[in-house]
C-alpha cells in the first residue's frame, strides 16, 4: 500500500509544479482548464496549516477577485478556494461580490465557514444592502453559520413584506437557536410548519448547547394542538431524547388521542422513554388502540425489553390483525422468555406460512438458557406437529447440545419425526459423530428416513474438507454390508467425492449384484462433481452391456464435460469425440454437439461436421457450425467467432447440404462477411 | 391540465424565486397515518439509472403504490410515468420536474430518493419534516455536514430511513459480518476495501442543455457551471461540485459492510491519511486512483483503494481472514464459510430484502436495516478521505464530536454551501 500510496503522490504532486503564477493565469479560467486551480490546490497543499504560507495563497487569491480582468468563472473559482485558505483578509474582496447576482453565491460560499468575525459582519451588513434571492442566500448563509450576531437583524425581517424573506428568517432563526432567537421567534404568530419546525431546530441548538430545560421548554410549546402534526411529533420525540419529566405524560397523552400521526410517533418513544414507569402506563391503552399503533407499540415494548411487557405480547398473538400478529410473536420471543414457547411452537406448526415464518424467526432469535431449555424439552415430548418444527429451529438456533436429542429423534417411531431429525443431523453433526451416523442409518429401516439419513450423512461430509476421511466410515463399512445396505452407502460416495469414495465407486460398477452396480452407475452419472470419473465412465458408455446403464453412463459422462468449464477446449473435444464415438442414440448425440458449442476452436468445427451428413443430427451439427462460427454471448460472457480455412469450409458445407433454409442463410451470411 | 402543459407550468415555476419555500405544498404537515390494509403511498424522485431500478423494485411489492414521478429530465420522467402506468393499468401516476410537487402532495407515506448526491440533503430533510419516510440512494451525503444534517432530521422527525445500501439485504454480507462480531478470527488488525476507479474526461463543449433538461434545476444547490453533456446525468458523480468521485459512489456498499462487521457502523476513524490521482484536464475533478486509510482507536487500519481486490476482507489474528463481494464469500481457513451463528451470540439486523425491510418499517416504525446514522458512518469514510486526499495530508478526527482536530482548513472542507435559494 505504501508504494500505491508514493505513486499516486508522485502523479497528484506534479500537477501544480509547473504553473509559475497560477493567480494570473486563473484570472482567464473558462470553467476548463484546471491547471491554474490544480497549482493553487497544490499551494495550499504544500501550506498545511502554516498560517504565513496560506495567508499567501489568500493574497494571490484576493488579486484574483479584484483584477479588472478577471472572468466571472475565475472570481467564482477563486472564491471556492478561499473555502480552503480564506482568513480576515479576504473578507473586503469577497464581500464585494455578495450583491452581484452571479457571483453572490460563491462569493457566500466563500465567507460561510470563514471563521473570522468580519465575515459574519459583512453577512449581516449584506442584509441591508441585497434584495430577493440574493438577500435570501444571505440568511440561509447566516443560519447556517449558526450566527449569534445576526439575531437582531432576522428578527427585523420576520415581518418583511417578502414572504420568502420573511420565512429564510424564522428557519435560519431555527438553526441560530440561541436564546434571544428563541425569543424572536416566540415573537412569530403563525403556528405553522415553518415556524413550528424552526421551534424544534433551536430546541435541539439549545440542547447541544447544553440548555436541556430551555429547550425541553420550546418543545413543550411545539407540541401545541395548533401546531401540524409532523411539529407535535417532533417536539414528542425531542421531550424523549432529552429526557425530560413530562415525556411520558405526553406520551400518554398523544396515545388517548384519536387515531394519528401523533400517536404512532408517541407509540414509538416507547421504545426509548427513560421513565420506568413507562410500560405501567402504556400497557393498559393498549385495547384502545388502532391496529396499526398496537403493532407499532409491541415493536416498541419488543425494542423496550422489558419482561413486564410480555403478557401484553401473548395476548395479542391471536390478534385478528396479521401485522399485530407479527409484531406480538416478535415482542414474545425476544421478551416472552420460557413461557412464550409453546404458543410460538404452535403458531409455527399451523399451515399459515405467514405467521409460521414469523413465529420461526421469533423462535429462532429468542434469547435465554430457559428458553433453549423449554425448545429441547418440546421437541423431545411434545406433539408430533411440534416436535418436527422445533427438531428444525433446533438447528436454525445452531443450539449447543442438541446431538445427542436429534440422535435418540432420528430413531423415533415416527418417521416424520425421525426424518427431521436426520434433517438437523445433516446440518450440526461433526466429524466426530460420522461413525455413529453411519451406524444409525444402517439400523434404519424406513425407506424415507433411510433417504433422509443417506442426504444427511452427505450433507455432514461435505463440510469435512478431508473428503476420505469424513468417508472412512462409510469406506469401512461398504463392502460387507448386504446390497441394500450397499446402494445407500455407494450413494454417499458419490454425493461427497474423493479418491477412495472413486475407486469404491469404479470397483462396485462391476459387482455381480444388479441393484449394487446400478447404484454405483448412477450414483456416477447423476452425483459424483468433478471430471475425475470421466474415465470410468466413458468405460461404462463404450463397453456395458446393459443398455440402460450404458445411456445412465454416457449422459453422466456428457453432464461432467459440460460443468467442467475449467477443462482446456482441446481436451473437452478430445472428451466430446468419444462420446459421440460411444452414442447410439440422437439425444446423447444432440447434446454432446450443444456443449461442443462452447469449445470455441478450430477442432470442434471439424467435429461438427463430421456429423453434418448425419441423418438424425446433421442438423444440430449445421447448427453448431453456424455457432462457432459466428460471435456469441452466453451468460454475460462474449464468446468469440471460430475463424479460418476449417471454418470456411465448413460453412460451405452447410450451405451445401443444411435442410433449414435459415442456417444456411446465416452461413451465407457468415461467409459474405469472411 | 393535460400532462405537457403540467410539465411545462411546473417547470417554470421551478425556474422562478417565489416557489421556493415550504409553504404552500408542505402548508398541513398533517402526517398521514397507515392504516394496516392500505398500501404505501410512494413517490419517486429521481428517475435515471437507480431511480429506475428503485422504481422497479418498488412496483413489484404488492402493498405498494406509487402515486408520483419526478425528474428535471422530462424524458426520463415521461419514461417513469409510463412504466408506473403500464404497471397499474391506468394513467393517474403524477408527474413533476419539481422534488417539492412530490413532497408536498399530502397523500404519499414515503418517498424514493435516487437524484445525485448535491441533490440528496435538500430533498431528503425536507421530505422528513414533512412527515415522509425515506429510501435515500447512496452515498447519503455530498458532505459530512449534510449527512449529519439527515441524521438529525430522521432523529427530530422520528422517520424511516432506509439508504440504498442494499448488500447488508442480500448474499453472504451479514454472515460474514456476524462471523467478524462474534470473533471468529480473533481481533481485527487490517481491513481492506477494494473499489472501482474513477474517470477523466478531456476537452469539453459547453452549449445550451437539451430542452427536455431543466438545467437550472439539475444544477440546484450545487455550484453554477456552464451546461455540457458531460457534466450531468450519470456523470456527476466525477465532479465534486455533485459528487464525490468513485470513492463516495461505492465506500457506501463495501465501507458500510466492513464497519457493520467492526462494530464501528454508528462511529468512524480518529486519523485518515490518503493520496489521489487527480485529472488536470477536463470538468473531472474527482480522484481517479485512489489510496485512503483510515486509522480506528481500537488500532484497526481500514485500507481503501481502487488498487485492491474488489469487496471487503477482514484480517484477523494467525492469517485467519473472511473476505465478501457480490456473489463472492472465502475465508481462511474455509472451515469459517460453514459456521453458524446462535441465537445468544451476536446476531446481525436480519432482512433478505431491502426494499421490503423499508415498507415493513413504515408499518412498524422500527429502525431500518440501514439507517441514517449508519449510512452516514460510511459516507463520513469517503468525505474524510477526499479531504485527506485533496490536502494531502493526515487528518485527525473526532468521530463523537465529529470534528477535525487541529487542522481549520480541513474542519471547514466538512461542510458545503448551497446555492440560493436553496438550504437544509
Amino acid at each position: 500500500m505504501k508504494i500505491a500510496l508514493l505513486a499516486f503522490a508522485l502523479v497528484a504532486g506534479l500537477a501544480g509544479a509547473q504553473t509559475p503564477d497560477p493567480y494570473t493565469a486563473l484570472r482567464t479560467y473558462d470553467w476548463q482548464d484546471r491547471t491554474a486551480i490544480l497549482a493553487i490546490q497544490q499551494q495550499i497543499v504544500a501550506a498545511g496549516t502554516a498560517a504565513d504560507k496560506l495567508r499567501a495563497v489568500e493574497t494571490g487569491l484576493i488579486s484574483v477577485l479584484t483584477a479588472a480582468d478577471s472572468t466571472a468563472a475565475a472570481k467564482s473559482a477563486a472564491c471556492r478556494l478561499l473555502w480552503m485558505a480564506g482568513g480576515e483578509a479576504c473578507v473586503p474582496a469577497v464581500a464585494k461580490l455578495l450583491g452581484d447576482a452571479k457571483l453572490s453565491d460563491p462569493a457566500r460560499f466563500a465567507l460561510e465557514r470563514n471563521p473570522a468575525p468580519a465575515a459574519a459582519a459583512a453577512l449581516v451588513a449584506a442584509l441591508a444592502s441585497t434584495s430577493g434571492a440574493t438577500r435570501v442566500g444571505v440568511i440561509n448563509s447566516l443560519g447556517d453559520r449558526r450566527e449569534p450576531t445576526a439575531v437582531a437583524a432576522l428578527a427585523k425581517l420576520l415581518a418583511d413584506p417578502e414572504a420568502a424573506t420573511a420565512q429564510a428568517a424564522v428557519v435560519a432563526l431555527g438553526k441560530i437557536g440561541t436564546p434571544a432567537a428563541v425569543t424572536a421567534l416566540r415573537g412569530v404568530a403563525a403556528k405553522d410548519l415553518v415556524t413550528g419546525q424552526a421551534l424544534v431546530a433551536a430546541a435541539d441548538g439549545l440542547a447541544a448547547a447544553g440548555r436541556a430545560t430551555d429547550a425541553g421548554g420550546v418543545l413543550r410549546l411545539a407540541v401545541d394542538a395548533a401546531y401540524p402534526s409532523v411539529v407535535r411529533a417532533a417536539a414528542v420525540r425531542g421531550l424523549v431524547a432529552l429526557r425530560d419529566p413530562q415525556a411520558l405524560a405526553t406520551v400518554v397523552a398523544l396515545l388517548g388521542e384519536a387515531d394519528s400521526f401523533e400517536q404512532r410517533t408517541a407509540a414509538r418513544q416507547v421504545a426509548t422513554l427513560a421513565d420506568p414507569a413507562t410500560v405501567a402506563q402504556v400497557t393498559p391503552l393498549f385495547a384502545k388502540l388502532a391496529a396499526g399503533t398496537q403493532a407499532v407499540l409491541l415493536t416498541a415494548l419488543q425494542e423496550r425489553g422489558e419482561a413486564a411487557a410480555a403478557p401484553l405480547a401473548m395476548g395479542a398473538l391471536a390478534h385478528a390483525d396479521a401485522a399485530v400478529r407479527a409484531a406480538a410473536m416478535r415482542c414474545a420471543g425476544m421478551i416472552g422468555g420460557e413461557p412464550a414457547v409453546r404458543p410460538l411452537a404452535e403458531i409455527a406448526a399451523k399451515p399459515d406460512k405467514t405467521d409460521k415464518a414469523v413465529a420461526r424467526e421469533a423462535l429462532a432469535r429468542a434469547p435465554g438458557a430457559a428458553v433453549a431449555k423449554a425448545i429441547a424439552e418440546l421437541a423431545m415430548q411434545g406433539p408430533v406437529p411440534l416436535r418436527v418444527e422445533l427438531l428444525s429451529l433446533l438447528a436454525d438456533r445452531n443450539q449447543k447440545g442438541s446431538l445427542p436429542l436429534f440422535k435418540t429423534a432420528a430413531k423415533d417411531a415416527d418417521s416424520k419425526v425421525a426424518a427431521e431429525a436426520w434433517k438437523s443431523l445433516g446440518r450440526m453433526a461433526t466429524p466426530d459423530d460420522q461413525a455413529e451416523l453411519v451406524t444409525m442409518l444402517l439400523a434404519t429401516r424406513d425407506e424415507g428416513v433411510a433417504d433422509t439419513a443417506q442426504a444427511a450423512i452427505i450433507a455432514a461430509s461435505r463440510r469435512i474438507e478431508n473428503r476420505d476421511a469424513a468417508l472412512a466410515p462409510v469406506l469401512a463399512a461398504v463392502d460387507a454390508a448386504p446390497a441394500e445396505q450397499q446402494v445407500l452407502l455407494l450413494g454417499i460416495l458419490a454425493g461427497v467425492g474423493g479418491d477412495q469414495a472413486l475407486a469404491a465407486l469404479t470397483k462396485a460398477t462391476a459387482a455381480a449384484d444388479e441393484d449394487v452396480k446400478k447404484a454405483a452407475v448412477d450414483g456416477l452419472a447423476n452425483a459424483w462433481e468433478d471430471a475425475k470419473a470421466l474415465p470410468v465412465l466413458l468405460k461404462l458408455a463404450q463397453g456395458e452391456t446393459d443398455r440402460v446403464l450404458k445411456v445412465t453412463a454416457l449422459r453422466g459422462f456428457l453432464r461432467i464435460v459440460g460443468q467442467d468449464e475449467g477443462a482446456k477446449p482441446e481436451v473437452r473435444v478430445e472428451r466430446l469425440t468419444a462420446a459421440l464415438a460411444a452414442a447410439t442414440r440422437a439425444q446423447e448425440k444432440q447434446n454432446a454437439l450443444t456443449i461442443l458449442r462452447a469449445c470455441r476452436i478450430v477442432p470442434a468445427v471439424e467435429l461438427a461436421v463430421k456429423y453434418l451428413q448425419d441423418a438424425e443430427v446433421g442438423q444440430d451439427a449445421a447448427a453448431t457450425v453456424v455457432d462457432l462460427a459466428a460471435p456469441q454471448e452466453r451468460n454475460r460472457k462474449k464468446l468469440a467467432a471460430v475463424k479460418g480455412p476449417a471454418v470456411k469450409a465448413a460453412l460451405e458445407q452447410v450451405v451445401a447440404s443444411a435442410k433449414d433454409e435459415k442456417l444456411k442463410e446465416q452461413a451465407r451470411k457468415l461467409l459474405a462477411q469472411g | 391540465m393535460d400532462r405537457r402543459r403540467f410539465l411545462r407550468s411546473s417547470s417554470a415555476a421551478a425556474a422562478g424565486l417565489g416557489v421556493f419555500s415550504l409553504v404552500p405544498s408542505f402548508g398541513q404537515g398533517a402526517g398521514r397515518r397507515l392504516a394496516p390494509s392500505e398500501r404505501i403511498a410512494v413517490g419517486c424522485i429521481g428517475m435515471g439509472g437507480m431511480g429506475s431500478g428503485n422504481l422497479g423494485n418498488f412496483l413489484g411489492q404488492p402493498d405498494v403504490q406509487v402515486l408520483a414521478v419526478c425528474d428535471v429530465d422530462r424524458k426520463r420522467l415521461a419514461s417513469a410515468k409510463a412504466t408506473v402506468d403500464k404497471r397499474y393499468g391506468n394513467a393517474t401516476c403524477a408527474a413533476t420536474t419539481d422534488f417539492r410537487e412530490v413532497i408536498g402532495r399530502g397523500d404519499l407515506d414515503a418517498v424514493v430518493i435516487s437524484t445525485p448526491d448535491h441533490w440528496h440533503a435538500i430533498p431528503s430533510i425536507w421530505a422528513m419534516r414533512a412527515g415522509l419516510d425515506v429510501y435515500g440512494e447512496k452515498p447519503m451525503s455530498h458532505c459530512l455536514a449534510e449527512g449529519r444534517a439527515i441524521v438529525q432530521a430522521q432523529q427530530q422527525y422520528g422517520r424511516i430511513w432506509q439508504t440504498g445500501s442494499w448488500q447488508r439485504s442480500t448474499g453472504s454480507f451479514k454472515v460474514a459480518c456476524e462471523l467478524i462480531r462474534n470473533g471468529r478470527i480473533g481481533k481485527i488488525s487490517r481491513i481492506e476495501i477494494g473499489l472501482p476507479s474513477g474517470r477523466a474526461c478531456g476537452p469539453v463543449t459547453f452549449g445550451d442543455p437539451p430542452p427536455e433538461l431543466d438545467y437550472e434545476m439539475w444544477l440546484g444547490p450545487g455550484e453554477w457551471a456552464p451546461y455540457c453533456a458531460e457534466r450531468v446525468h450519470y456523470n456527476f458523480r466525477f465532479q465534486y461540485a455533485y459528487g464525490g468521485g468513485k470513492i463516495m459512489d461505492w465506500v457506501p456498499h463495501h465501507g458500510d459492510i466492513a464497519l457493520w462487521g467492526m462494530d464501528c457502523d454508528h462511529s468512524g476513524p480518529v486519523a485518515i491519511s490518503g493520496v489521489g490521482d487527480f485529472p488536470t484536464a477536463g470538468i473531472y475533478d474527482s480522484a481517479v486512483n485512489f489510496a485512503v486509510v483510515c486509522e480506528f482507536a481500537n488500532g484497526c487500519e481500514m485500507h481503501i483503494s481502487n488498487k485492491l481486490r474488489a469487496g471487503c476482507k477482514w484480517f484477523g489474528e494467525n492469517g485467519q481472514w473472511v473476505w465478501v463481494d457480490r456473489g463472492g464469500f472465502d475465508a481462511n481457513p474455509k472451515s469459517l464459510l460453514r459456521e453458524r451463528i446462535g441465537p445468544d451470540e451476536v446476531q446481525l439486523y436480519h432482512s433478505t430484502n431491502h426494499v421490503r425491510n423499508f415498507l415493513d418499517c413504515i408499518r412498524s416504525r422500527r429502525e431500518a436495516i440501514t439507517p441514517a446514522e449508519v449510512a452516514h458512518r460510511a459516507a463520513s469514510l469517503g468525505h474524510l478521505g477526499n479531504i485527506a486526499m485533496r490536502l494531502g495530508r493526515k487528518i485527525r478526527f473526532d468521530p463523537a464530536k465529529e470534528v477535525v482536530l487541529g487542522d481549520a482548513t480541513a474542519q471547514q472542507m466538512l461542510s458545503n454551501s448551497q446555492r440560493a435559494p436553496w438550504h437544509l
